[in-house]
This record gives structure tokens, sequence and C-alpha cells, in this order.
């Protein structure tokens, strides 16, 4: 099954969701922030309701303030009720820095492209709930 | 010295960002400095917007300034929303959530935290009816980063 929906959230930030062998696949591109997460979330939170494995690509992302994290929080939780699990591809070095002092990282699997997210979310997924 | 008058709402985020670049550039701030300014002055300034402009129902601007002298870049926000100090935030009880796993957590406060914890100072004035967030990053050290590279870990 393949599932894809397109947005477009103020400031040229854009969504496109996937689909595929019961992994949703979400790839944002622009900054999220007061003005854009609040579109993004809802979309994403609808996108995972029926999901126990994500990957947010998030590589065009060169912004992300407490908006967003409030939103991975959510993502995170909607995940963690059924223990599925959800990796992040391609964040920046700077979106990562602001995550490790607010003890986000641990949360996350953390991977540098798409297809390596994917496969450690199928990986994961048949071996072990989130833990934390 | 820049000076910006902006409507208080969400589209005014993108050109306050844009002079807080620019400014950050001029000044010679790293990469990182640059980024955490940014963060600092778009979390004050998206909660003047929503909790201090639209949430009291309350139309008004944001003026920012912006000046770099030979320490540091001082970008400064006033507003004529209610008074609302960031620093009166009890950022102990943020702090402690850091520790708990992310499904035991309370979702405010981070933004806060942000503002204070990415430049070298943070300063808040109450003056002639106006809030005054003042945000100072020093050009000769990098004392900015010093909030997250302590904590910055593993992965």
């Amino acid at each position: 099954m393949c599932l894809i929906s397109l947005f477009e959230a103020p400031m040229s930030t854009s969504l496109t969701i996937a689909l595929r062998n019961e992994v949703l696949t979400a790839t944002i591109a622009g900054n999220i922030d007061g003005q854009t997460a609040p579109a993004l979330q809802a979309q994403l939170l609808d996108a995972l309701s029926p999901v126990t494995a994500a990957v947010f690509e998030v590589s065009q992302v060169p912004y992300m303030s407490s908006a967003g994290f409030r939103m991975l929080l959510l993502a995170y939780r909607s995940l963690a009720i059924r223990n599925g699990r959800l990796a992040l591809a391609g964040l920046s070095e700077e979106i990562r820095d602001t995550m490790a002092m607010t003890g986000f990282l641990d949360f996350f699997l953390l991977c540098n492209s798409l297809d390596e997210a994917l496969e450690q979310v199928r990986n994961d997924s048949t071996q072990h709930a989130a833990t934390r | 010295m820049p000076t910006l008058t902006l409507p208080g709402d969400l589209n005014s985020l993108e050109p306050l960002t844009d002079l807080v670049l620019e400014q950050a550039e001029l000044a010679g701030l790293d990469t990182r400095a640059t980024y955490q300014l940014r963060l600092a002055v778009d979390e004050i300034a998206t909660n003047i917007i929503l909790h201090g402009y639209q949430e009291q129902a309350l139309q008004g601007e944001i003026v920012v300034t912006a000046e770099v002298n030979d320490q540091a870049l001082v970008v400064t926000l006033e507003d004529t929303a209610p008074p609302y100090n960031p620093l009166k935030r009890d950022i102990n009880r943020v702090k402690e959530d850091f520790e708990k796993p992310l499904h035991e957590r309370s979702i405010g406060g981070l933004g806060v935290y942000f503002a204070i914890h990415a430049v070298s100072e943070f300063h808040y004035e109450w003056r002639n009816g106006r809030n005054r967030n003042i945000f100072v990053v020093h050009r000769t050290s990098p004392t900015a980063t010093e909030g997250s590279t302590a904590h910055s870990a593993h992965a």
C-alpha cells in the first residue's frame, strides 16, 4: 500500500507523506517554527495514528524552534503508546545540538540517510519496544 | 543601528529572523552562535505574538533593534503586550524535565529555556509601558554555546 499526501505550510515549508510496508515516511522541508509547526503537527499526528514505525526525513530542515520540539514530543508519544519507533534521518548539526541540550536525542533513532532509517525502524520494531 | 517595526503576528517571524541573521554575520558570529541567537529571538518573539497579543485579543507591534559594538551584538525586542518577564519562569522545573522520559514531560517552558540559555546574556526590562527583551551575544568568546556543549553527549 502506498499513500502520498502533500501540503504546503506558510514560508514554503512542505510535508510529503508516504506509507510503504507499514512504515510511515514523512519528508519535511523548510523551517519548523511557531508559524509552521501547528499545521505540520496536525498532519503528522494524523498520519501516525495507524502505524508503529515512522521515519522523519529532515535533511532539508535548517531550523527548528521549541514548537518543533513539541511536535516531536507528541509524535514520539503517539508512537510510544503502541511500542512504536521513530527515526530521524539527516538531522542538522544545529538542531542536534539543541536536542542534546534538552535531553531529546535519546528518544529517537538518528540516521544519516532515509534508507538507513527505514532499515533501523524495521529491525527495531521486530526486536524491542521503546524503553524510555 | 537598524530598527524594524513589525506587526505582532506570526508573519513577522521571517523578516525578524532575516534581520538577526544579517546582523549576526556583520558581527562575525560563527554558525553555532548565529543559530542559537536566532533561536532565542524567535522563541521570545513567538511568545509575544501568541501569548502577549493574540491570546489577549490585542493588536500591537514588535520593535526590533540590533546593535553591533566592539564586544557584542545586542538585539532588543520591544512590545506593548501585558508585562511578562521570561526570567520569572522556573527554569529549574524545565530542566528537571530534561532528565525525564518524553512521555512524562510537560510541554511548556522549552522556548523560554532556549531564549535564556542560547545567548551570552538575557535581560528583561519593563519600561514606559513596554516589555523589553534584550539578547546579548559576545563577539570574542564562544560563550553562547556553553550551555549546549556542556550537555551535548553521545549520538
